[in-house]
């Protein structure tokens, strides 16, 4: 049980520092970090799970196998709307979103 | 062109088989009754006329302003078959099942209330359609006219004829939205359609209106007791789980139970609230002086006979409904009701009697009249005796719908002929206007209460008869209230009278026919439908007592059967009364009559009197009242709205969490911008939301 | 766990299949030509692949094999009416999306990607409407929403579409970590992704775990609540409805809303139906403030699609009530249900409305809106139609489902006293929401109109002079269905409410456990101030001993509630009487069900 307890602080403090992340970085690519950061603490508490549990089972292995994947296919259109947002603003500065407001 | 003569013929052919569908539907309807789809022909008929007023408009002139009216005659019709049944005491009912889940059936009843009052709205219609004719010739838009005139009668009748307050509700609706059209139906806001001396001010708020300002405020105020009585509806439904009346009142256990948890005279008061905006009653009055933007002919519709009316048919309807099923316990409800009517109509009265605009002046007297009705209404309910208030109150109702609806036209007339909104510019025209001076001096005494000779006499006797038998506690002084309005109004009419009638001619009237403009009367197809109402407000008259003694039976018998109220006693000539409203008419009018047509003293001989001005600029500025609710409703709720989007995200999340703090302060730092836009402002509110979720699931789960 | 096949005949499976070959060969289509086809052929193979999904769902219906109401078996997908309900709103949202984007983008390249991505992502709103496994549920709802990411941006060139979708994806990204972060922590608590499973493994959980389910429970309802647009998960909603292309607006306020709305209900809803916490008050607060946030930003803006956006907000305030209210109240998720059905209608058409506008004026700032009502009748009209039903105006749909959910808030004022209270905010709520849909209308055919300087000429025609304006036909045709639909069913609504009826015909979710469970559950002595939950299941004996094939008739009987009593065994002797010493229960309900085993084909 102890086991898990550990795993599942590490997860429980990189979803804080995925959302501290995405709270303050500035940067779109840092906040894509972040995102990845999340999910895999996701996963991370998945296969811990899966494989600590008091009856472990693999669902939860494959439950994490489809989340990298979900997140690379999310991650590959976010570097993809960056680079249309590069061409049109120069930079990848989350700062300079601003013109919907209110 | 192919493509509208294509989807009218997919229209006709729609209509049709919907025609066919429905005929058989009745046909074989087991409870099929002769009489009762004439019944739902008379608000069907006016709907249908308002779905075609395009169509009209397309084929010529002459069919686009002449078709409507032989809707609204046709509906009459209908109407006045009904009336056989309405003198036997008898009702016919009809219903059709509409949403079988939820129980909720689409009924329409006919019973003395009903026939009265939906002969009473489909009579005046009519004339007042007829008019219409003449008095908005030459507007460019008369197929919306056409469609909201008749799209306002269908919606009346809906209500007056409904058996269940699920459709009233939607009548309701619809004459609201009806009325908020036309209201600013000349929405190009020129300057002279504008209500108001333009460039007065009390408080910093403008006291002149422009059409679609005035639309829109009523439309918002009617809306405010439209929710309020939806709710008061709802709450009735939930412990009866029927919106009809006849079910309602069959098993009151519903009443029984709201009584026992203090439900019902609050449900009973929502209600009526829908009936104070719907009625212009004091505090939901404003908006009815400011719709006099629109065209006079629905002012003289909508303003004066049928829609503001609507509330008090609602009372009608419903009062005994309380009276019956709760007796004592709804007694609360009777008195809100009365007080609001005699406080409005003290109130509307002592700002006519300074007002200059003449058709303001008739907004006025119509809400301190209806002030009057529910006046009568609500001390029925007081009384040992239901029925002599509430023929009083409904006898009012009919006579005020006839002289108003007449004085409303004749105005109408005037405005044609001065060209000009305000009685200070008008001045000596009985001589040039012989028809319309008689017909309106008729009107105006019925209003002002003529001993004997006019209908309005007699109504208001009732009134007054009613409050001094009612044993209710503050009777006496609900009865000075009436006769010191009672007062005003005869003073404001001989004022109007005199003020456009008689005195020499204003040099605004000198200055038209200096240009050529020849005052002359106006034609025929106008004075005759006023001059109608106005020769019947005099018969009625005549006939007063006699009308008063059949109608009084007519309601017993009506809330004896309809409702199981019993009434003992006749109808008797109360000296007293009788005695109060001459005296009231004298001193009004005798007042009236020195200043105004006399002209022995001048007004401003009274003004000159500092403690005299000062009251004056208050009537005049409305009490004030008008510019409260801007400030309150108007100027208050926009600011917290700009300050919701603009601030909310800044001020109200950053204050929530303490425990944020550094983090904010950090923060704040690398973000310095004053608006939102910026993706951190939102991700952060997210972030919060979830603490703000965990903490309240947290603190649930204890 | 073993997961069985999956019938490949039920109508999740065939939805896919179609949406899937239509979306997968679209792009094909222009894979050998030099230019592209046009957006009419794309178009039209998309409209006619939605058409196709949306008449197997009614033939399905119609045929009366779909199960009514929500049922949870072992299986990742079950095909129920809960499902088909909400498919078919989502797919007329994604078909009303898709014929205006005919129009509305016809300018715009790369039309095969655009409808294969609209198509792929309705794959994922409908299996996500079908679902029964929370892995199931994570994928659809990634499948439906990354590729209304790239929608949202599928203008490249418009600076604006790309702030929104930056924006969107952000938001979406979190809240997908979020998803599957609590979805890991669901399993951890209770060894299972079957929605089922974590019903019946949540009743008896153990005393430590409960901070973590609480964690979880909070981080759905933020990743769903930023999908349903719930305060303070909102933000993101009024850029971004503003900034993208007027369709995809559409297609993300009126469909996928509503896939947050059916992912919330099943998961959060039935799971902590078992847990029994407080958040039912909870989820009020969130509806009174979504609601009036919604409604006060709306007053002061300029601009349409803002203030759609921020109506949006407000109805899905609406949309809580019924949610908040669904243990209590069976009609209160009917009216939900329903709401969600008229919504997806009145917003997609007035979105598409504005569309149409834009696309003639070219803005879309309500000052300029102006006398439009003479000189676009047709498209007007439908927009005030729209405003009015989204106001609650009889006798349009959306009165019907508030007047529902109102009355569902007041009646269930007897069991919880918070009740009404939500009704009255909702009224207010819609008082104050047709002050700003009359102010669009007004503006529309109340005032002059204004000379438009950059009236798009290819609309136009006539002498000059004499101007008219030919309104977009396709974005007409659209329009017309959806008045057709708000009057028809204002006037009628009965069908409608039968099939929300059908689709919740009970919010008592013990019934629709699986039933391989073969075994009576006694609630733990130690459940902590909940209320007892107990289920029996009798299968009809065979007679021979056996029982538990397919075809046997089984008998759910399930008692929630605080009262002792006492249950039959399966061999008629009594099991004892049960815990609950509390006496101020609210939940009393004895539902019966009779259900089949096995599939019906």
């Amino acid at each position: 049980m102890a086991e898990i307890l550990d795993y599942t602080i590490v997860s429980i403090i990189l979803l804080a520092i995925g959302i501290y992340g995405l709270t303050v970085k500035r940067n779109f690519i840092r906040m894509l970090f972040a995102v990845e950061i999340i999910v895999n603490a996701a996963n991370l508490n998945l296969v811990a799970f899966s494989r600590l549990m008091p009856s472990p089972n693999a669902t939860g292995q494959t439950f994490a196998l489809f989340s990298i994947a979900i997140a690379a296919a999310e991650v590959a259109v976010g570097l993809a709307l960056m680079i249309v947002a590069y061409r049109i603003y120069r930079n990848i500065d989350i700062k300079g979103l601003k013109r919907l407001s209110g | 062109m192919s493509i509208d003569l294509s989807i009218i013929a997919s229209i006709i052919v729609l209509a049709a088989g919907v025609v066919e569908e429905s005929a058989d539907r009745f046909i074989h309807n087991p409870e099929f009754d002769a009489l009762a789809i004439n019944i739902w022909l008379v608000w069907i008929l006016p709907m249908i006329g308002a779905m075609l007023s395009p169509l009209f408009g397309r084929i010529g002139s002459r069919v686009r302003d002449t078709a409507p009216a032989v809707f609204a005659f046709a509906s009459a019709v209908m109407a006045s078959t009904l009336v056989p049944v309405a003198l036997a005491g008898d009702a016919v009912h009809s219903q059709y099942p509409w949403i079988p889940d939820l129980g909720i059936k689409a009924g329409v009843v006919a019973d003395t209330l009903s026939i009265i009052m939906s002969n009473l709205v489909a009579w005046i219609s009519f004339l007042i359609m007829v008019y219409s004719i003449g008095y908005m010739k030459g507007d460019p838009n008369l197929v919306r006219y056409w469609f909201f005139m008749n799209f306002f009668i269908g919606s009346m009748q809906l209500i007056v004829l409904s058996d269940n307050l699920l459709m009233l509700f939607f009548g309701w609706e619809g004459v609201g939205l009806a009325s908020y059209a036309l209201i600013g139906f000349w929405y190009r806001d020129r300057v002279k359609d504008y209500v108001g001396r333009i460039g007065h001010h009390a408080w910093g708020i403008a006291q002149y209106t422009s059409p679609s300002h005035a639309g829109m405020k009523a439309f918002l105020m009617t809306r405010a007791g439209d929710a309020a009585m939806l709710a008061g509806i709802f709450l009735i439904f939930i412990h009866a789980g029927t919106f009809e009346y006849k079910a309602l009142l069959d098993d009151p256990a519903w009443a029984h139970i709201m009584q026992s948890n203090g439900l019902l005279v609050p449900a009973a008061v929502l209600i009526f609230v829908g009936a104070i905006g719907k009625s212009a009653q004091f505090p939901l009055h404003e908006w009815l002086l400011e719709a006099m933007t629109g065209p006079t002919s629905v002012s003289a519709l909508i303003h004066a006979a049928t829609m503001v009316k609507a509330g008090v048919f609602l009372v009608a309807r419903l009062g005994p409904l309380f009276f019956a099923v709760a007796s004592i316990d709804a007694s609360l409800f009777f008195e809100v009701v009365t007080w609001v009517g005699a406080i409005t109509a003290f109130m509307l009265a002592s700002q006519a009697i300074v007002n200059k605009e003449i058709k303001k002046v008739l907004a006025y007297s119509t809400g301190s009249q209806i002030g009057y009705m529910l006046l009568a209404l609500g001390v029925a309910g007081l009384s040992a005796e239901f029925v002599n208030g509430y023929t009083a109150g409904l006898f009012h109702l009919a006579s005020h719908a006839m002289f108003k609806a007449s004085l409303f036209m004749a105005a109408g007339g005037i405005l044609h002929i001065a060209e000009s909104r305000f009685m200070d510019d008008m001045g000596g025209l009985r001589n040039h206007a012989r028809k319309t001076y008689i017909f309106m001096l008729a009107g105006a005494l019925s209003l002002a209460g003529a001993p004997i000779i006019t209908s309005g006499f007699w109504s208001k006797d009732a009134i007054f008869a009613s409050l001094l038998e009612s044993h209710y506690i503050f009777a006496p002084a609900l009865f000075w209230i009436a006769f010191l309005t009672a007062m005003m109004t005869a003073f404001y009419t001989i004022r109007m009278v005199g003020m456009v009638m008689f005195g020499s001619k204003s040099k605004h009237l000198q200055e038209l026919e200096h240009h050529g403009h020849k005052l002359h009367d106006v034609g025929a197809i106008m004075w005759v439908p006023f001059g109608v109402l106005a020769g019947l407000t005099i018969a009625l008259g005549i006939a007063g007592p006699f009308v008063e003694e059949q109608l009084h039976n007519l309601f017993a018998a009506f809330l004896l059967n309809s409702y199981g109220i019993e009434s003992h006693g006749e109808v008797k000539l109360h000296p007293e009364a009788i005695a109060s409203s001459v005296i009231a008419f004298g001193i009004g009018s005798g007042l009236g009559y020195i200043f105004y047509i006399r002209r022995a003293l001048s007004p401003e001989v009274v003004a000159r009197s500092r403690v005299a001005y000062a009251v004056y600029r208050f009537l005049e500025n409305r009490w004030y009242i008008n510019s409260m609710y801007y400030w309150a409703f108007v100027i208050a709720p926009l600011f917290a709205s700009r300050i919701a989007w603009r601030y909310f995200e800044m001020v109200v999340i950053d204050g929530i969490n303490p425990a944020f703090q550094f983090a904010m302060a950090w923060w704040s730092k690398v973000v310095r911008y004053m608006q939102t836009g910026v993706v951190q402002t939102y991700i952060y509110a997210f972030a919060v939301g979830i603490i703000f979720v965990l903490l309240i699931v947290i603190a649930g789960g204890e | 766990m073993v997961i069985s096949m999956v019938d490949l005949y039920s109508t999740p499976i065939i939805l896919t299949i179609i949406l899937g070959v239509t979306g997968l060969i679209l792009p094909l289509l222009d894979a050998f030509r030099r230019r592209d086809m046009s957006h009419k052929v794309h178009g039209s193979i998309a409209f006619g692949a939605l058409i196709l999904s949306i008449a197997v769902i009614l033939v399905r219906i119609a045929s009366g094999s779909i199960p009514l109401g929500i049922v949870f078996t072992d299986q990742v997908i079950a095909d129920d009416m809960f499902g088909s309900f909400f498919s078919i709103a989502m797919l007329i949202v994604a078909i009303v999306a898709v014929v205006s984007s005919i129009e509305y983008m016809r300018r715009v390249p790369n039309p095969g990607p655009y409808y294969s991505l609209i198509l792929l992502s309705s794959i994922g709103m409908v299996m996500l409407a079908y679902s029964t496994d929370l892995l199931m549920l994570i994928v659809a709802w990634e499948l439906m929403s990354i590729p209304t990411y790239v929608l949202a941006a599928f203008k490249k060139k418009d600076p604006l579409a790309n702030e929104a979708a930056i924006k969107y994806f952000l938001f979406g990204a979190l809240a997908s970590g979020m998803l599957i972060y609590a979805a890991s922590l669901i399993y951890g608590i209770t060894g299972s992704t079957n929605i089922a499973a974590v019903m019946q493994a949540l009743i008896s959980i153990d005393q430590g775990l409960r901070p973590l389910a609480f964690i979880a429970l909070a981080l759905l309802i933020a990743g769903f609540g930023f999908k349903m647009a719930l305060v303070p998960f909102h933000m993101w909603i009024p850029d971004t409805y503003e900034g993208a292309p007027t369709p995809i607006s559409a297609l993300l306020s009126a469909a996928t809303k509503k896939a947050g709305f059916a992912a919330a209900f099943k998961a959060v809803i039935f799971g902590m139906l078992v847990f029994n916490v407080e958040w039912s008050l909870m989820l009020a607060v969130i509806a009174v403030l979504t609601m009036t946030i919604g409604n006060l930003a709306a007053l002061t803006q300029r601009s349409m699609t803002r203030i759609l956006a921020y109506s949006s907000i407000s109805q899905a305030g609406y949309m809580l009530i019924g949610l908040s209210l669904a243990p209590y109240s069976d009609l209160a998720m009917q009216g939900a249900l329903f709401h969600v059905m008229n919504h997806a209608v009145m917003k997609s058409s007035a979105f598409i409305a504005a569309a149409g506008i834009a696309l003639v004026i070219g803005t879309m700032n309500i000052d300029q809106y102006r006398g439009i009502g003479r000189r676009m009748p047709l498209i007007s009209l439908v927009m005030a139609v729209s405003l009015l039903a989204l106001a609650g105006v009889p006798p349009l749909n959306g009165f019907w489902s508030k007047f529902i959910l109102f009355a569902a808030a007041v009646n269930a004022g007897s069991t919880v006293s918070w009740a009404p209270y939500l009704a009255i905010a909702g009224i207010l709520n819609s008082a104050l929401s047709l002050g700003y849909y009359a102010w669009v209308i007004r503006r529309m055919y109340f005032d002059e109109p204004v000379t438009i300087p950059t009236v798009n000429q290819s609309y136009v025609y006539g002498r000059a002079g004499v101007l008219k304006i030919k309104e977009p036909r396709l974005i007409l045709a659209t329009l017309l269905f959806a008045l057709a639909f708000m009057v028809g069913f204002g006037v009628y609504p009965a069908p409608l409410i039968a099939f929300s009826q059908a689709s919740v015909p009970s919010s008592d979710v013990f019934s629709l456990l699986p039933i391989e469970v073969q075994s009576n559950i006694v609630s733990d002595q130690q459940r902590y101030g909940g209320s007892s939950v107990e289920m029996e299941v009798e299968v009809e004996d065979h007679g021979d001993g056996s029982h538990g094939s397919e075809g046997d008739a089984a008998t759910i009987t399930t008692v929630v509630g605080y009262e002792p009593s006492t249950l039959e065994g399966e061999d008629g002797t009594d099991t004892g009487s049960t815990n609950g010493d509390k006496t101020d229960g609210e939940l009393n309900a004895t539902t019966n069900a009779t259900s089949t085993i096995g599939h019906k084909p």
